[in-house]
């Protein structure tokens, strides 16, 4: 598939995918990247580049906060994100809305599949 | 590798000092954390992309554009109204010595051939040279002003195109 469509559904997802990592456990920018990048066959490479301007996004958004901890582990300071009360509000309209909208738009290909599977009688009708 | 990596890119980013500073405490982070889970440096460069590259994703996802063009107009902004500070002050400083210096002045070339000289003879010399220098000064930050604000308004105007 063209690299440009697979950018488009990922730029109006990733905010969500992120929301929902986050939701699970207060994580930090790393072991997100390594958990974005266990679904690299389908999601394509996560890298900071583009993930760190959506936390930077959500966050001044109000959805996310952030601590800093600051850890022997290694050698400096991570910062820790976790969902405020409005982010978890946000996640769950999000999540609302992409179960409609996967159903309307599994809807359409299951017409498109229903037509071209039976091209005679949708022909005949 | 890492601290060419993060100056780098402390030279390209074109954000606030603040969010700035945001950004390489993140890559700090970033880098300290590759290394605790077994990652070297340059596999997780590999990853980053080069320093422009990072930058240019950032700006991407942020708009920075938009966002370095606010910069350069409160920069701008206090470099016009410095200018317009120190021509005033200047001039000020200039007219108010005239004015008070004129009578003084007289007097004081008078003293030149006096007694104690010295002293009277610094007076004449430096003061009108200072003041020389005072006006200058303040007519080339008059015009430094004016051009600034010229640029500004006309930069505005050209955005102002843009967005519509």
């Amino acid at each position: 598939m063209s690299q440009k469509y697979i950018q488009q559904f990922k730029k109006g997802s990733l905010e969500m995918i992120l929301l929902c990592l986050i939701a699970r456990k207060e994580t930090y920018g790393y072991e997100i990247i390594t958990e974005l990048n266990r679904r690299a066959d389908v999601l394509g490479y996560a890298r900071e580049g583009t993930v760190y301007p959506i936390l930077y996004r959500l966050q001044k958004a109000e959805m996310l906060q952030s601590r800093i901890v600051y850890t022997t582990a290694n050698g400096g300071s991570k910062k820790y994100y976790s969902l405020t009360k409005k982010g978890r509000t946000a996640l769950e309209e999000m999540i609302s809305f992409w179960r409609d909208y996967t159903i309307c738009v599994d809807e359409f290909i299951g017409e498109l599949e229903l037509n071209q599977t039976r091209p005679d009688e949708a022909e005949g009708e | 590798m890492k601290d060419q990596y993060i100056h780098e890119v402390e030279r390209l980013l074109p954000l606030p000092r603040q969010a700035k500073k945001e950004v390489l405490r993140d890559l700090e982070e970033a880098f300290a954390s590759a290394a605790e889970h077994g990652e070297t440096e340059s596999q997780l460069i590999q990853r980053l992309g080069s320093p422009k590259e990072f930058v240019e994703s950032l700006n991407e996802q942020l708009g920075f554009e938009r966002l370095s063009g606010e910069i350069w107009k409160r920069k701008q902004i206090i470099a016009i109204v410095c200018a317009a500070i120190l021509s005033l002050l200047c001039l000020g400083v200039y007219s108010a010595a005239k004015a008070m210096g004129m009578s003084r002045m007289i007097e004081s070339l008078g003293v030149i051939g006096g007694a104690d000289g010295p002293t009277a003879i610094f007076v004449t010399s430096t003061g009108p040279d200072i003041l020389y220098w005072v006006a200058l000064l303040g007519i080339v930050s008059f015009a430094a002003g004016v051009v600034l604000a010229i640029r500004y308004i006309r930069r505005k105007h050209k955005d102002g195109k843009k967005d519509q």
